[in-house]
């Protein structure tokens, strides 16, 4: 793994099993492992994307950094900071400052009854970080500039608002408290595909101008390709490769990370290739496969597979969990 | 979710439901009536003509007089005051009770909900009628009549406005601004009260309408079995109980009918009100209790 020397973000071994109560007792009887062992930095600017199949943890893995989620085990480490995971809900309160989400669904994430104004400047109330109401609505206007939106959208209500000025909206409240990480939790995944480019676009221009780290969470391979500079992808509660964009892309090893690429729709029929489709549902992460998690969709499967679970391992700066890229094998040629 | 109706949207919505309508103008004449019951009555509520006791309605006693030969409809309105007021204060006492306890409950979750849910399940489990009657005849002697039919009323119609203000809690905790306010470090008290509490406010005005209604018909019936507001203090239900000897043995009607048409119309305005702002405000909540 790279080294954690001077990383924004450290998460180590992150794990949340969700409990099942089953009968009448509420006897705690099964675990969802929605996130089950995720390891990853992210450093001062960068972007690291992180794709999967819905119900992979994703969306898991950005709750539990903010602690929207408590997680089962694990380590979280924000600029040298102890563990976040073990602090109180007060002694997160300076972190909560320093990282931010903007969230999937631009309908549910913005409070019907306030205005835009309201929504935006409460934090500058909370944190202190605009002393009168002139300075608030200086700071406010310059917020919504920032995002594309105009002074007299402040006294409007959400409901006034298109899905993408929506999610513009979220982005200039995230962007409030001058964080220097967000969270950004399929940002455009509900948005209409021509409004799509939009906001992506408005999250790298942000992304240069402000110096923001983003933790980019998709299932969209195209578009995290697009804003990532490292790309993770996760297959079942686990991170299985881990490597720069190009890399990744260009050399994809794990044969999950295989089937994602073919899957991703290409405009021009001349360049498609016959597809190799995954057979077969994700399996229950109440019961996950022993061994690999991938192995009975898996088709490369050789012995190991079904008994030991492979590590991520570093391979000349392409991480990968398969037991076909064993630790100290070097890295095949690209394929395209 | 529904989005928040504009305000003007909304009273448009009103003129256009025809039943809504009535009942708030019928509420609006009852309270009007209320207030200004002593200029609008030409004899006094309390005061008793012998000589005219048990006489039919006529141009001087529009509604008749009773056995002490006291003007019912001076009477009639007076006990709008008792109606409405019992209302008003009794819903204040749900709400206030119910509102923290749903809030809590179903904001936190885990044991606080389930000592909220225990308890609405306790108070649900009582027919409401006799639970009231049980109420108000423990609490202590010195209480005047009236303070225990309302805080016998609040006491037990808490638990509606509790259960309807647990569920809003519940489903729009789901919502992701409430996610964004907990990742912008507000305090729960600031979530509940600013952010989420807003939103539960339509239902809630449903259910404390219809609990108007519900009011008003406990606060006749306890009047009616003598448990709640006492003489000289006129209360429909009171004046109904004390009239219809004289309907059994056909001597005089006027006496019980006039405040029963009272209760009838006050009760049927809360209810079309009630009905209409459900309807309007969510459609879901169409067929509920």
């Amino acid at each position: 793994m790279p080294g954690t020397n001077g990383s924004l973000l450290t998460v180590r071994d992150l794990v949340k099993h969700f409990e099942i109560r089953k009968g009448i007792f509420g006897k705690v009887r099964e675990y969802v492992r929605a996130v089950d062992g995720v390891s990853f930095e992210i450093a001062p600017g960068e972007t690291l994307g992180l794709a999967g199949e819905s119900g992979c943890g994703k969306t898991t893995t950005g709750r539990l950094i903010l602690r929207l989620l408590d997680a089962t085990s694990g380590h979280v480490s924000f600029n040298g900071s102890p563990n976040l995971l073990g602090l109180t809900q007060s002694e997160m309160r300076p972190y909560r400052k320093e990282m931010q989400i903007i969230f999937q669904d631009p309908y549910s994430s913005l409070n019907p009854r306030l205005t835009v104004g309201s929504t935006i400047s409460e934090p500058l109330k909370i944190f202190g970080l605009a002393k009168t109401r002139e300075e608030r609505r200086a700071r406010c206007v310059e917020l919504l500039n920032a995002v594309g939106l105009e002074e007299d959208h402040l006294s409007r209500y959400p409901h006034e608002f298109s899905g993408g000025q929506r999610q513009r909206i979220g982005i200039a409240r995230a962007l409030s408290v001058e964080p220097s990480l967000i969270i950004a939790d399929e940002p455009v995944s509900a948005l209409d595909v021509s409004i799509q480019a939009q906001i992506v676009n408005l999250l790298i221009d942000l992304r240069n101008r402000l110096g923001l780290s983003y933790l980019f969470i998709a299932h969209d391979l195209s578009i995290v390709k697009h804003i990532s500079h490292r790309v993770a992808i996760m297959y079942l509660g686990r991170i299985v490769e881990l490597a720069g964009k190009e890399e990744l892309y260009c050399r994809p090893l794990h044969p999950y990370t295989h089937a994602l690429l073919a899957a991703v729709p290409v405009p021009d029929p001349a360049k498609r290739k016959q597809k190799q489709l995954l057979e077969g549902d994700v399996p229950s992460p109440v019961s996950p496969p022993p061994g690999c998690r991938f192995h009975p969709r898996c088709a490369q499967k050789f012995d190991p597979c079904d008994k030991i679970e492979p590590p991520l391992v570093d391979i000349g700066g392409h991480c990968i969990a398969c037991h076909l890229y064993p630790e100290g094998s070097s890295l095949p040629e690209p394929v395209a | 979710m529904s989005e928040p109706l504009e305000r003007g949207a909304l009273f448009r919505r009103i003129r256009e439901e025809k039943m809504t309508m009535f009942g708030l103008v019928l509420i609006g004449v009852l309270l009007a009536l209320a207030i200004a019951a002593p200029w609008v009555s030409r004899h006094p509520y309390d005061r008793q003509v012998l000589e005219d006791k048990v006489s039919p309605p006529s141009s001087t006693y529009w509604m008749g007089t009773d056995r002490f030969g006291r003007d019912v409809f001076a009477r009639v309105m007076y006990g709008a005051r008792v109606s409405l007021f019992v209302g008003f204060v009794s819903q204040g006492i749900a709400v206030l009770i119910g509102l923290p306890l749903g809030a809590l409950g179903g904001y936190f979750r885990g044991r606080v909900d389930d000592a909220v849910v225990w308890l609405i399940s306790v108070f649900w489990s009582f027919p409401p009628f006799l639970l009231i009657m049980a109420v108000s005849l423990s609490l202590p002697e010195h209480v005047p009549g009236i303070v225990r039919v309302f805080m016998a009323v609040g006491i037990v119609s808490w638990v509606s406005v509790a259960r309807i203000v647990r569920g809003q809690f519940i489903s729009e905790k789901e919502n992701e601004y409430v996610e964004a306010a907990r990742a912008l470090g507000y305090s729960p008290l600031r979530i509940i009260f600013r952010h989420i509490l807003p939103n539960t406010f339509p239902p809630l005005l449903v259910v404390v309408t219809l609990g108007f209604a519900g009011a008003i018909l406990s606060e006749a019936g306890l009047s009616f079995l003598g448990l709640g507001v006492q003489p000289p203090t006129p209360s429909w239900g009171q004046m109904i109980r004390d009239g219809y000897g004289y309907v059994v043995i056909g001597t005089g009607w006027w006496m019980s009918v006039f405040p029963g048409l009272a209760i009838m119309l006050a009760v049927l305005a809360f209810n079309f009100v009630g009905d209409g702002l459900r309807d309007m405000l969510d459609p879901r909540l169409r067929g509920g209790r």
